[in-house]
């Protein structure tokens, strides 16, 4: 509808100063709602980073995660090579690699730190050569199982548990996020059409009077979008403006107590909280807008 | 222009407010809606502007058939209606120009041309120096005429004013009564209901149509009053 989109566009200014009167009659309402709007985004802003920073815990832990097989002592060099590409061809695996013995005992050096003198009390490296596998997480029950049932293979020894421990812990977080983000939007929903309800009833002269003058639905209904959005996005802002500084302590605290954690860079994080309570809150805002809209009609 | 074929308008609650109306009018024609308080003259203007609909009969306003089904296109019918209803219905808060800009707004036409439009209404309503008054601030007289401005600034083919001597006292009625007439031209109609039969002397007199309880009970050129 060209015609349209240029009478919305020759008043844009009209519309402005349509939702600047509107919000200014009621300034308070506004305000506590926008507010209100704020911090259960921030809330909901809260877990969502809970979740994320979870699920960056375990991408960085399966790539790391790794099954250790240990062969029989009688086989051969080339059979253990066979060996090796043979498992690289089951589903879910994605890297296959040989450590020596002298490897493990570095790595085992390198975990100790401090305390890796202990290993010199050794006379002979007491470490095995052995098959280093990164597979996917949820393969690897299957997988554990097809190795076991191979010939050549003396011991697998995963960290399952571990994983297993850490999946369900980040479903958990990511149905707290769900669930978080359903009860966020039905509050901000409810809250955005009531504010518009609220402002159609106090402009309803006003209504009646561009209906008698033949203006479009269109035409009536844009200001109180632009109300309904403008107020929830006041609230996305608010709490980007909280999470921001929060993400950024809560950072540096567990940078502090834990250094080894594996967490996420704290600007890709903030950058994409900004980014979906911006998205998030106008959009709520337009549907509440809508809502409100619909149910006065 | 209007063709009315055997119109009825009975309210929810049961009251006839209109019965059997059948009437053409044309274009250029200025007409007065006459009639006792209560005798269904705001309800025919509500008809003209598909507020309300017909519950029996025929009715078409500018080739327009006014029924339920037809909403959309009667909102753009009252793009080409000027409407100056009994209580204004200007927009408080806001000043004289903004309330006529407001008509054209819906026209779809550029922002520049818009205000030129309403200030030039205005000026022919005799309001060049209040363009920038609030309307609260206005007499009862200014606020018809800022209505009035409101509706002819964006030339309408039908002027539908509603009791517009309402609050006025004898020379502004007079005053607003020849302001609407002066509008009268080969493309435009005017109709304008009014209890105020004892000014229609002073201006020239066309053809006067009057209500009685839902009926037409006169329907003639030259308004002499009986
Ligand atoms: N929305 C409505 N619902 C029910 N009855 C109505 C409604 N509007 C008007 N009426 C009735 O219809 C009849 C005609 O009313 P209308 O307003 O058309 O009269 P009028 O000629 O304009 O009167 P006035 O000169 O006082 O303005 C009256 O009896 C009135 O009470
Ligand atoms: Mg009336």
């Amino acid at each position: 509808m060209p015609a349209t989109l240029k009478t919305l566009f020759y008043n844009l200014g009209y519309f402005a100063k349509e939702v600047k009167t509107s919000i200014r009659l009621s300034f308070v309402t506004s305000l506590v709602s926008a507010v209100s709007i704020g911090l259960i985004l921030f809330i909901l802003a809260t877990v969502i980073s809970g979740w994320w920073i979870s699920r960056h815990f375990i991408d960085m832990i399966s790539q790391e995660a790794e099954i250790s097989i240990f062969w029989e002592e009688d086989l051969s060099d080339n059979q253990v090579t066979q060996l090796a590409e043979q498992i690289e061809q089951l589903e879910g695996i994605k890297k296959v690699r040989r450590v020596s013995a002298e490897e493990a005992y570095d790595k085992m050096a390198g975990m100790l730190g401090p305390e890796a003198d202990i290993l010199k009390l050794f006379e002979l490296n007491p470490f095995t050569p052995y098959l280093e596998i990164n597979l996917d997480l949820d393969k690897t029950e299957p997988v554990v199982d097809t190795l076991n049932r191979l010939p050549g293979i003396a011991y697998v020894r995963d960290n399952q548990e571990i994983l297993n421990r850490l999946h369900s812990l980040s479903q958990l977080l990511g149905v707290m996020g769900y669930l978080g983000l359903a009860a966020v939007a039905l509050t901000t929903l409810i809250i955005i059409s009531h504010i518009i309800k609220l402002s159609i009833y106090a402009r309803r002269s006003q209504i009646q009077t561009l209906e008698l003058l033949g203006a479009s639905k269109g035409f009536i209904a844009f200001p109180f979008l632009l109300e309904g959005c403008l107020i929830a996005f006041m609230g996305g802002l608010l709490a980007t403006a909280l999470i921001v500084p929060s993400v950024k302590l809560v950072h540096l605290h567990l940078w502090d107590l834990l250094p080894f954690l594996p967490l996420p860079p704290s600007e890709e994080l903030t950058l994409k909280l900004a980014g979906l309570l911006w998205v998030l809150s106008v959009l709520l805002g337009l549907i509440g807008s809508i809502i409100g809209l619909s149910s006065t009609r | 222009m209007i063709e009315a074929k055997g119109i009825q308008l009975k309210y929810p609650d049961g009251t006839m407010a209109l019965n059997d109306l059948s009437f053409t009018v044309g274009k250029g024609e200025l007409v007065y809606l006459l009639g006792p308080s209560g005798s269904g003259k705001t309800s025919l203007l509500k008809l003209l502007l598909g507020l309300e609909f017909p519950t029996a009969g025929e009715l078409r306003v500018l080739g327009q058939a006014i029924t339920k089904r037809e909403t959309n296109s009667i909102r753009i019918l009252r793009r080409k209606i000027g409407p100056v209803s009994q209580e204004f219905n200007l927009i408080k808060g806001r000043n004289a120009l903004e309330n006529v800009m407001l008509g054209l707004r819906i026209l779809g036409i550029p922002p520049g041309l818009m205000e030129a439009e309403a200030k030039k209404a205005l000026a022919r309503v005799g309001l060049e120096h209040k363009y920038y008054s609030p309307v609260e601030n206005l007499s009862w007289g200014e606020r018809q005429r800022v209505a009035i401005a409101r509706a002819v600034a964006r030339q309408p083919k039908l002027i539908l004013a509603d009791e517009p001597t309402g609050n006025l006292d004898k020379d502004n009625a007079l005053q607003v009564l020849n302001l609407l007439a002066s509008f009268v031209n080969e493309d435009t109609t005017v109709i304008i209901t009014t209890h105020a039969t004892h000014l229609m002397r002073g201006i020239p007199g066309y053809r006067c149509m009057e209500l009685n309880q839902g009926i037409m009970i006169r329907d003639e050129k030259g308004c002499r009053p009986h």
